[in-house]
């Protein structure tokens, strides 16, 4: 079999929703897309990274904050975001725990023009270091739309170790939506990879609490 | 002592012709010759006490002479012939190889160098039979590298590279190479110099072979670049940086410019469509079809220099120690506060630089002391000045916020482009400029650019190529800095570089617009004559479209029309240009754009109606659009219809953005097979190809690529010829004197003719009849007025004369 089927993974999907009905939880239970690879020398090879922005929004729950100038602070407010300014950030005064309680405490970081160019100078490497520098907002965009594209966004690198797993969805998703993101997702990856299909070993689809289920 | 040799003479000499010969006789047959072992064994053992004593006895004397020859020679014999021996009576001699590593470890130190040679050949002998465990000996051997005696070094040395080779050759025993490693790192820590440095130059060994280049290994390395002494560290430095060194591309470029019967380069041509080969073979006059060949060649040139770039980020550069460092942020912390505070030598500072830019720019770092560090050694006169602004290019990386490094681009710009200054200077500096605008492109600004541009029009060659390539770069990056005359026709008129910090991030599989247009195109036949030009032109408007649309699935209504006024230049300026068409008369180029634009739309709305089944009134609006009978109209009768049907149009462009925007096939739901990204793999070549004819083949790297790249210092000051000593230059008069003869006035020359007379004093001569002269009298009139006639045809206006 050279590559996946749409059947199976709507198979996946149903099988997945059946579990998460049968027994329900406190909390919406995110879908996950297992990858395990395969000929692939992490050592050797190039270690692969890439992001890609999904129809739909896998965790809408996840927390982002704003570096923002007044303008930014502003529409952060009424939009009900985590907000920074640049007094809150000095404060931090390039204190490396600080930081880095900063940088745990949130998925991602927006930041306005006027502040993303002093980030360095504040915050040193810290957000670097945790892969989470902040994405570039201006003002004629809209806040709410790039905090959607943010928490749209998957990224699949590769580590050490030949497998990687990455939200693709939550169970209070529609089936088709859920199966719309494990496409692109599972399209993407494929794409990233030197030999495609080929070194694609395994993929498993699990809700948190539920069993995996194996597509490929 | 004399008597001591003399009562052992006997018995010894006739032993010594013997051992060998016992020693074959053993291997035959072990049990025979248990006692004879027994003998050789104990006379070691004795030999072996006798040396101690003599040895303490002479230490204690301070005499400081090695003990007596005879009994040493007598060890080492005795030595070697059991260590040979050893592997047939395991049992008798279960202790031997700890005795003789015992004896070396105490005393190797004072044992006279041929005795200890042999010991330590003897241990060997037993390691590689496998009778002593090397992690046991490891430490032992690291020791005797120490002790500052050079045939006993390399002998060592070898050995246990060897064995840790040997022992990695089949598999890799993790738990066993990891005990090593630790023995090796603890000696690489110590504060004494020598052990450390043997420790290094192993490990380092073991690096290079590939035995061991994990991530442990190469931060040890790494480390040792914090050691105390200052040898240890650049022998670290020199180290990592002999991974940075740049093999010769000058090969590559030969074999590109002159083999056309390589593979490689067919397999270039392949992606290059038949129909320009062919033009470029069959078509045209001789002189145009020379054109079109060296254009292709140029395609194809470009073409592998990119597949090269992509070779080399996988290859031996992946294996520098640099790659696996743990805290990358950390070692650049740590070296650069040394380099600051320390005072070496200025080449061991410049080894420090060098790592330190390479460590930055490869994990993309954030080392801002760093740049106002480097600014106080850019000075033209500096030594090793281009090697130094490497390091600056290298450091520089599009996580830097520009205005730190603003202040050191400044003092480049300042210090070396000016009018007073040396010709190289300009054209390195103009070349390190072009360097890090291709890193950091917001450092340019439009007045600063348009004043190196103008360079481009020094008599200096390197100094013109320099800012030639500037001009290249910004056609590319941001054209609108360039003055109009400049920017040349470039591919995207609205380039702009990044913002800081800004991220595009796809919305869907690479390439895989390029498989829907082929879908497209295979369900109408009709349109298979324009494939070519739909795939080069068309995807690329209508990929960005594309991105845009769907990067806007949530908040649609304003980025859809974003799209439409940015890429969609025909709406815009059906806008705004409805009423001022001299507006578009100036900007010939990018309505020469629009009209492709239109093209490609036309061509889908093409394709659309096939599919087309629900919306009525956009299915008016594309009849509407086929009436119109020649694809390329000009832009002002569409105008009127746009400005009639402008909102309509734009309903349309959503549509077939919409279209566009479905998955490529429902049969396959919409996952990409092995072929597919074939096939879109092939096309993207293709597309490749088809840009790198147009332009001059220059594409900009990603940043990736940059960081993994390495810049040679050698390239910033291209076509910088070096001023010739008063030798040199001699040398190469007398080269050019070589084959000419003296000095000759030109009629001496051709009397020194030989070969008799020309055909035409011969013709002078000839005796002809009356009637064949005449005749050539009349033809030669003939041909005269015929010249004249001629001559008259091509001179214009009023003649002078006659």
């Amino acid at each position: 079999m050279s590559k996946l089927s749409g059947d199976t993974i709507r198979e996946a999907v149903t099988t997945i929703k059946n579990g998460v009905n049968e027994k329900p939880r406190k909390f919406t239970q995110t879908i996950e897309l297992q990858i395990g690879l395969k000929n692939y020398d992490p050592q050797k090879d190039k270690r692969f990274s890439g992001s890609v922005k999904l129809p739909h929004i896998p965790r809408p729950k996840m927390k982002v904050c704003m570096l923002g100038d007044a303008q930014h602070v502003e529409e952060a407010v009424s939009i009900g975001l985590q907000w920074m300014d640049v007094e809150a950030l000095k404060k931090l005064n390039k204190n490396k725990k600080l930081v880095k309680k900063l940088s745990k405490q949130y998925h991602a970081f927006l930041a306005s023009e006027s502040v993303i160019k002093q980030i360095p100078r504040l915050l040193g490497p810290g957000l670097n270091k945790a892969g989470k520098f902040p994405t570039l907002v201006n003002h004629q965009e809209s806040l709410e739309s790039k905090v959607n594209e943010i928490k749209a966004t998957v990224k699949f690198q590769l580590k050490k170790v030949l497998c990687m797993g990455v939200a693709v969805g939550n169970c209070d998703m529609e089936d088709k939506q859920i199966f719309q993101n494990v496409q692109m997702s599972v399209n993407f990856l494929v794409s990233l990879l030197k030999k495609n299909w080929q070194n694609v070993k395994s993929l498993h689809l699990k809700s948190t609490m539920g069993t995996p289920v194996r597509l490929y | 002592m004399s008597t001591a040799d003399s009562l052992s003479a006997s018995g010894r000499s006739s032993e010594k012709l013997s051992l060998p010969s016992l020693q074959s006789k053993m291997k035959i047959d072990p049990e025979g010759y248990e006692t004879e072992l027994g003998l050789v064994y104990n006379q070691f053992k004795s030999a072996l006490d006798l040396f101690q004593q003599q040895a303490a006895l002479n230490f204690a004397s301070s005499s400081g002479v090695c003990a007596d020859p005879t009994i040493s020679k007598d060890l080492s014999d005795r030595a070697s012939f059991l260590a040979h021996v050893t592997p047939f009576y395991p049992k008798q001699l279960a202790e031997f190889p700890a005795q003789l590593a015992e004896f070396l470890k105490s005393s190797a130190r004072t044992l006279p160098s041929g005795l200890r040679c042999h010991v330590t050949q003897a241990l060997i002998l037993l390691i590689n039979r496998d009778m002593v465990d090397i992690s046991e000996t490891l430490a032992l051997f690291m020791e005797l590298q120490t002790l500052g005696d050079r045939t006993l070094r390399n002998l060592a040395f070898t050995h246990v590279v060897h064995s840790i080779r040997k022992m990695n050759k089949k598999h890799k025993n993790e738990a066993k190479n990891r005990a090593l490693q630790n023995i090796l790192f603890v000696m690489l820590q110590q504060d004494d110099e020598a052990r450390a440095k043997r420790a290094l130059i192993t490990l380092c060994e073991l690096h290079r072979r590939k035995v061991w280049f994990d991530d442990r290994t190469a931060n040890s390395i790494c480390m040792a670049c914090f050691h105390s002494s200052s040898r240890i560290m650049i022998a670290a430095l020199s180290f990592l940086l002999d991974y940075e060194k740049i093999e010769d591309d000058d090969n590559d470029d030969s074999d590109a410019s002159s083999a056309e019967d390589d593979p490689n380069p067919r397999s270039a041509q392949v992606v290059i469509s038949k129909e320009s080969i062919y033009k470029a073979h069959n078509q045209g006059t001789v002189s145009s079809k020379k054109k079109k060949k060296a254009k292709l060649q140029r395609a194809i040139r470009s073409m592998k220099r990119q597949q090269r770039l992509s070779s080399e980020n996988n290859n031996s550069n992946y294996y520098s120690p640099f790659n696996h460092l743990k805290d990358a942020q950390g070692f650049a912390e740590r070296l650069f506060s040394r380099l600051q505070t320390c005072n070496e030598r200025f080449e061991v500072k410049m080894m420090m630089l060098k790592v330190i830019a390479r460590t930055v720019g490869l994990h993309r770092l954030i080392l801002l002391n760093f740049y106002p560090f480097l600014q106080k050694y850019v000075q033209p006169h500096q030594r090793d000045i281009t090697n130094l602004l490497a390091a600056a290019v290298q450091a520089c990386h599009d996580m830097v916020p520009p205005d730190a490094v603003e202040p050191l681009f400044k003092q480049i710009v300042n210090q070396f482009v000016h009018d007073r200054s040396r010709p190289e200077a300009i054209a390195v500096g103009l070349n390190v400029i072009r360097e890090i605008c291709l890193r950091i492109p917001l450092l340019m600004n439009e007045d600063l650019l348009q004043d190196l541009v103008l360079y481009k029009k020094s008599h200096e060659k390197a100094v013109s190529v320099a800012a030639r390539s500037l001009i290249t770069l910004f056609r590319e990056v941001c054209p609108s800095l360039l003055i109009k005359k400049d920017r040349g026709r470039p591919i995207d008129p609205k380039a702009r570089p990044k913002a800081y910090g800004e991220v595009n991030i796809a919305s869907s599989v690479p390439g895989v617009e390029l498989l829907e247009q082929l879908d497209y195109n295979d369900e109408d036949k009709e349109d298979s004559d324009d494939v070519d030009e739909l795939a080069s032109r068309g995807s690329d408007e209508d990929s960005e479209n594309d991105e845009m649309v769907s990067a806007s699935d949530d908040g649609d209504q304003i980025y859809s029309d974003d799209a439409e006024s940015e890429d969609g230049d025909d709406a815009v300026d059906s806008d705004c240009g409805g009423g001022d068409e001299e507006d578009e008369d100036e900007d010939e180029d990018q309505e020469e754009d629009d009209e492709d634009n239109n093209e490609v739309e036309d061509e889908l709305v093409n394709t659309n109606v096939a599919h087309e089944t629900n919306e009525s009134n956009a299915r008016a609006i594309i009849i509407k659009v086929n009436k119109s009978p020649s694809r390329k109209r000009k832009l002002s009768d569409f105008d009127g219809q746009l400005l009639a049907a402008d909102t309509s149009l734009r309903a349309l462009k959503k549509m077939t953005e919409e279209k566009l925007k479905k998955p490529p096939s429902d049969s396959t739901d919409g996952i990409l097979s092995n072929e597919d990204f074939q096939r879109i793999k092939e096309l993207t070549a293709k597309k490749d190809a088809k840009i790198a004819l147009t332009r001059q083949g220059f594409k900009v790297p990603t940043s990736d690529d940059l960081s993994a790249k390495r810049v040679d210092p050698a390239k910033l000051e291209a076509h910088v010829r070096a001023k010739l000593s008063k030798e040199e230059r001699l040398a190469m008069v007398r080269a050019g004197r070589e084959d000419r003869e003296s000095y000759k006035s030109k009629i001496a020359v051709k009397q020194k003719k030989t070969g008799g007379a020309s055909n035409r004093q011969k013709e002078h001569k000839k005796q002809m009849p009356l009637a064949a002269k005449r005749a050539k009298v009349e033809r030669s009139r003939q041909e005269k007025k015929k010249k004249q006639n001629r001559s008259g045809k091509q001179f214009r206006g009023k003649k002078a004369w006659k």
